[in-house]
């Protein structure tokens, strides 16, 4: 099938399909969406939602942002949506309270909403020497290449 | 809205699998406890509010790339479409 993202039309194959096992604060009619890599731009993936074109978030490891989580499994590796600056100067920031975990066997993710006394952390990024992926998740990716 | 009236130990029914218990009342606060599948997911209201919002503010928008938010520049003038142009891969493929 063919989704409008934040690229333009892109071609997503049935496997590249994510379903959210409950629905985001805040987008409860949003259930399907599609993880795009773009080569250049790792660690951050985007999660572009296929049932409304002009919601796309800028994701990228909690890890990046030295974010630590009391209840969610630390292998997992937990992703956390990127508040984007809005000034200049700004750094990046994670909304490091809503965390989400995908499971590539299932093709689902969550997002847990965390107690700011579960977490550790200031949620500014500063990005690792690696690049941390979730588990299995690179076979449900949609891998763009710049030009 | 349907509204009743309970007492401390007195307990509320929803559906199959969540009982609600007013476990203790005060002037100004009531103490309730909730009993349902561990999957519910069970949230104060103004917690919720809170992370719907962050959700929202977490929209990214179009028309800057995310070099410039990932610089700081995102005051400088751009000319739309700034997501990388890309070689889409054959229709299915991952790497």
């Amino acid at each position: 099938m063919e989704v409008a993202t934040r690229f333009g039309l892109l071609p997503v194959g049935q496997h590249q399909i994510w379903t959210v096992s409950s629905p985001l604060p805040g987008f409860e009619t949003l259930q399907r969406f599609v993880l795009i890599g773009v080569q250049t731009e790792r660690p951050f993936l985007w999660l572009q939602s296929i049932d409304d074109a002009g919601v796309s978030f800028l994701l990228a490891p909690a890890a990046h942002f030295g974010l630590r989580y009391a209840r969610i499994d630390a292998q997992s590796l937990p992703m956390v949506m990127v508040l984007l600056p809005t000034q200049s100067g700004q750094p990046l920031r994670a909304h490091g309270q809503a965390p989400l975990v995908f499971d590539a066997q299932l093709g689902q993710f969550e997002q847990h909403i965390v107690e700011a006394s579960e977490m550790e952390g200031d949620g500014v990024f500063a990005p690792l020497a690696e690049v941390l992926v979730p588990p299995g998740l690179m076979s449900r990716l949609l891998v763009l290449n710049p030009q | 809205m349907l509204i009743l009236t309970r007492r401390p130990g007195e307990a509320i029914r929803i559906g199959d699998n969540i009982r609600l218990v007013v476990l203790q009342s005060a002037p100004g606060k009531v103490r309730l406890g909730i009993e349902g599948p561990l999957d519910l997911r069970i949230l104060r209201e103004e917690l919720y509010t809170q992370i719907s919002q962050g959700n929202q503010a977490a929209v990214a928008p179009q028309g800057l790339s995310l070099a410039q938010w990932v610089s700081g520049s995102v005051d400088a003038p751009v000319d739309a479409p700034v997501d990388a142009p890309v070689d889409l891969p054959p229709h299915g493929e991952s790497s």
